[in-house]
């Protein structure tokens, strides 16, 4: 059933039951306090003031409440955006780096990709869905975004983040190590080619080599 | 009320004691022992081409454009 927007106990239910666990949620996974809530944040204290001003005629904080009621909606939805961008974002350095995705998860190579895809399909229907729905059912919307989240942090359990850290370290090591021995050989092959360069051209360099060093008269 | 995605599971705790966005944030301050500071989801991206030192971006974009470039949409 739809919430009554112009009802304060509606608001206060939908704050602690739906939008507090989903900004715990985004900062939570951030540690940090997204700037897009709290802007939403912002909209909807500016708007509940006008609503508690008893000044203002009865139906202006009616549709006042009623805005900062969509503006919590709309906060509630973006934590869990918010959420799924920012586990693309780490999910995303794994997926292109296959020696990451074959040895720094818990689990097979089949299956992480299995859940990965899974996890792109329904952020795809999800927006769809909000797509097809613009203004309709927030609610909804809202759920479809939190089923993808829920995905998204079962591939990121499996994600060993110590062996990922030890990867780096060790990538990072390894391409030191060939950056100078690719380096040296470089060098090496670049005097070799020039030697044999000038023997091709002038025949008589080898011979002049041996007179500057005296091996021959 | 409506379960957490990961926020009970990883801290063993029943989202129905807190009350309020403050309560969160006090709990996840007191947990990590640092303040939460303010992230720009858009913004704080880092720029990877043609910058010697990382330089954040300034520029507004919305969490749906984001979305849907990652969607290829």
């Amino acid at each position: 059933m739809p919430p009554d927007y112009t009802s304060v106990s509606d608001f206060v239910q939908y704050y602690r039951d739906t939008f507090v666990p989903a900004y715990s949620d985004v900062t939570s996974y951030l540690l940090a306090k997204p700037e897009e809530v709290l802007q939403s944040m912002e909209n909807i204290s500016s708007h509940t003031i006008q609503y508690l001003d008893t000044a203002k005629d009865e139906a202006t904080r009616r549709e006042n409440l009623k805005k900062a009621f969509h503006h919590l909606e709309r906060a509630t939805l973006d934590c869990y955006k918010i959420l799924w961008v920012r586990m693309q974002t780490d999910l995303t350095e794994i997926i292109k780096d296959s020696e990451m995705r074959k040895f720094c998860v818990n689990t097979t190579e089949a299956e992480f990709l299995a859940h990965y895809n899974e996890f792109l399909n329904r952020v795809r229907s999800a927006r769809t869905y909000e797509l097809t729905n613009v203004g309709t059912d927030l609610a909804t919307t809202v759920e479809h975004y939190k089923r993808v989240v829920e995905c998204g942090n079962h591939l990121c359990s499996a994600v060993d983040k110590i062996k990922i850290q030890d990867y780096k370290e060790i990538k990072k090591k390894w391409l030191k190590k060939i950056t100078t021995r690719d380096v040296l050989v470089g060098i090496v092959a670049a005097i070799i080619g020039a030697i044999i360069w000038e023997l091709i051209r002038d025949p008589s360099y080898l011979h002049n080599c041996f007179v500057y060093l005296h091996v021959i008269q | 009320m409506q379960r957490t995605v990961l926020f009970e599971r990883h801290y063993n705790v029943d989202v129905s004691q807190f009350k309020s966005t403050d309560d969160v944030d006090r709990f996840l301050e007191e947990r990590s022992g640092k303040k939460l500071g303010v992230v720009r989801t858009s913004g704080n991206v880092i720029e990877k081409v043609g910058n010697v030192l990382p330089v954040k971006r300034f520029e507004v974009e919305n969490i749906d454009k984001i979305i849907d470039e990652a969607l290829g949409y």
